[in-house]
């Protein structure tokens, strides 16, 4: 009875919100139409963009920080994928050239966060200009449709039933675990956010380790942003726009604090999960779009809450 | 814990009744209003208020459409063309007794958005989609989506250019053009300096409507044309472009927006320049606010786009189609040259709808 009391208690609370959710979804909607195997692999697979993006988000909000620019970068990967992609040049080689022209976005980000020790919301939030410009130049103003096999087969191809982006963000979410508990460079992070000045004092690299979440944030962000971009088939300059609000929520849904010191990976993909069922739910009960916005906005406040209060209670 | 518990279970049962009152409202909102929904969007929480009113009148009513639930996809919000469109479709599934599920994407005009809202029509079983798509190109991968699904499709305001689609329901955009230049060409006795301001370059709106206007206008030796930068369908551009021009070109007779907001935005700067005497101006959409303009002196005409009759046609061609009957490749909507004569009328018929502003 203890081991089991210990064993619910290790398990991430938002999941039991992931669960009422569904559990209310599967009450209102049609019969035979939310809880179906079909649904399901379409919610996993339009959750796994946000998923990948959230990423970011949330190893930027370990650190205290936060990372406007995920929407941005999104789409500038996006957008040079396509701008590739639709010039003949093949995958293998336009794919690496969008993740890299991404994650520049972010070294750039994490250089002058980390030596100037500039607020981070100021210079992502020029860096989301930046990036939205930049694919607009690109992108030469209008929607690139790439409508080919191949462009189309990371974002919308299936191996067996499972989609492609499904078992990408599979592996990422692995990686990034490994990365942010078994490795000094994740504990470095957490440190910096409990306490910048005492993790300085124990020896920390706080520079470096601040330049590697915001360079690793810009990687998953144009990895995200390519995906969509294959998904649709085509990208358009302001794709990608509002993911990084939706990140920064999957990260405080799933318990991380805005002041930095904590979240894990695993409880940021119960968090993005979270908001695609309910965007996807109050889609398939059709509910007006006018009254999605405050349902959405209602169960975030809801759920910090809980997990507010039932902090206090510990 | 039990704290935990216990708010979680409370929320639960609350979302399950909050939304489960909207459910019905979304399957019997439309078949139980008989007179036209005042205003798409209030109609929801109302009906949530009565369900019980509600229940009885849809039993009352029965179906002539065979149950179908359609959805109807447009491309944001908050534009009034998209809250008339919408009304419109309304009103033709209270005439069928079908249900109309609205979809928009919260992000004005987000292709990522629209995609999904299609992906979740498909799991919720809609049995027709009408859609305007937010891009003709980008739209097709999840319309090819619903062709596999076997939901027939009906593209409504914008042609998809791809996949299987039923009917287009929409407006001629050249043509229409051309019959407004036409009207504007005999104002103007075939002579003067003409100003056309465009729109977005890069859109075949834009490209439909610059082509029907220079075809016409063309043909008048006396007629001089210029066309300006793109104004992006804004108002405030349209103000600084006409500004612009005013310096250029003081002797300007005729100004031909591509539609009612660029060309509000024109007279703006005309009247700040005190020209507005001298000068003709033209918008195109024919809503509300362009007929206001219209019979207050400030627009000499526009084109009606019947954003409500687009909602209206394109929920009845779906009907239709379910019905297994034969459907017009391109159902051809408005095209009718608002004028003094005529802007009463329409204004009329928008305020039969619920729409006085």
């Amino acid at each position: 009875m203890h081991k089991i009391s210990l064993a619910l208690r290790r398990v991430p609370g938002n999941i039991y919100t992931l669960l009422a959710i569904t559990l209310v979804f599967w009450i209102v909607c049609k019969p035979g139409t939310f809880l179906t195997g079909s649904n399901m692999i379409n919610i996993a697979g339009q959750c796994s963009f946000l998923a990948i993006a959230s990423i970011g988000s949330l190893l930027a909000i370990i650190t205290g920080g936060i990372d406007l620019s995920v929407g941005g970068i999104m789409c500038f990967s996006g957008v040079v994928a396509a701008v590739l992609a639709k010039g003949g040049m093949p995958m293998v080689f336009a794919v690496p050239i969008a993740l890299l022209a991404g994650t520049a976005a972010g070294v750039v980000n994490g250089l002058i966060i980390a030596k100037n020790n500039v607020a981070p919301f100021i210079i992502t939030l020029a860096m989301w200009n930046i990036t939205e410009s930049l694919a607009l130049v690109v992108a030469k103003g209008a929607t690139v449709s790439v409508n080919t096999e191949e462009f189309r087969l990371p974002g919308s191809g299936e191996l067996g039933f499972l989609p492609y982006c499904v078992i990408i963000a599979a592996v990422v979410y692995t990686i990034f675990h490994v990365i942010t508990r078994k490795t000094r460079t994740g504990t470095y992070i957490y440190a910096i956010g409990g306490n910048e000045a005492a993790a300085h004092l124990t020896g920390i690299n706080v520079a470096r380790s601040k330049f590697l979440v915001y360079t690793f944030s810009g990687l998953t962000a144009a990895l995200a942003g390519v995906l969509l971009a294959s998904k649709l088939g085509s990208a358009n300059p302001g794709q990608g726009a509002g993911y990084e609000f939706y990140g920064i929520a999957s990260a405080v849904v799933a318990g991380a604090s805005m002041a930095g010191g904590n979240g894990t990976v695993w409880n940021t993909l119960v968090g993005a999960l979270i908001i695609t069922i309910l965007r996807s739910g109050l889609n398939i009960a059709g509910m007006p779009n006018s009254w999605q916005m405050v349902v959405l906005g209602l169960v975030i406040v809801g759920v910090v809450f809980i997990d507010v209060m039932s902090r206090r209670e510990k | 814990m039990k704290k935990r518990l216990a708010a979680l279970l409370t929320g639960t049962l609350l979302a399950v009744s909050v939304l489960s009152g909207c459910g019905e409202s979304g399957q019997g909102g439309s078949t139980a209003e008989p007179a036209p929904a005042p205003e798409a969007e209030s109609s929801a929480p109302e009906a949530e208020s009565e369900p019980a009113a509600e229940e009885e009148s849809a039993s009352a009513e029965g179906t002539t459409g065979g149950d179908y639930t359609i959805a109807v996809m447009v491309k944001d919000s908050s534009t009034p063309f998209w809250r008339y469109l919408v009304s419109g479709a309304q009103e033709a599934a209270n005439e069928l007794g079908v249900t109309v599920v609205e979809y928009a994407p919260m992000e004005a005009q987000s292709l990522d958005e629209q995609t999904k809202q299609v992906e979740d029509a498909i799991q919720a079983g809609v049995d027709a989609i009408c859609i305007a798509p937010v891009d003709s190109d980008g739209i097709v991968p999840a319309l090819e989506k619903a062709n596999e699904a076997g939901i027939p499709v009906i593209a409504i305001n914008t042609k998809a250019n791809g996949a299987k689609v039923e009917t287009f329901v929409g407006i001629d955009n050249e043509a229409a053009a051309e019959n407004l230049a036409q009207y504007m060409a005999d104002e103007l006795g075939n002579e003067g300096k003409v100003v056309i301001i465009e729109g977005n370059p890069a859109g075949q709106t834009s490209v439909d409507r610059v082509a029907g206007f220079t075809t016409i206008l063309e043909k008048y030796e006396g007629i001089e044309l210029t066309v300006s930068q793109p104004g992006y369908f804004k108002r405030d551009e349209a103000m600084t472009i006409m500004e612009n021009l005013i310096q250029a070109n003081p002797d300007i007779d005729a100004v031909l927006a591509l539609n009612d907001e660029m060309a509000l935005g024109a007279w703006q700067a005309l009247d700040d320049a005190g020209m507005t005497e001298d000068v003709v101006i033209s918008g195109f959409d024919g809503a509300v606010e362009g007929c206001n303009a219209i019979i207050g002196g400030k627009l000499k005409a526009s084109m009606d786009q019947d954003a409500i009759g687009t909602g209206y046609q394109g929920v009845k061609a779906a009907v239709e189609v379910l019905n297994g009957n034969a459907v017009d490749e391109w159902i051809k909507i408005g095209g009718t040259v608002v004028n003094g004569d005529n802007a009463q009328d329409y204004l009329d018929n928008f305020a039969a709808h619920g729409f006085s502003e």
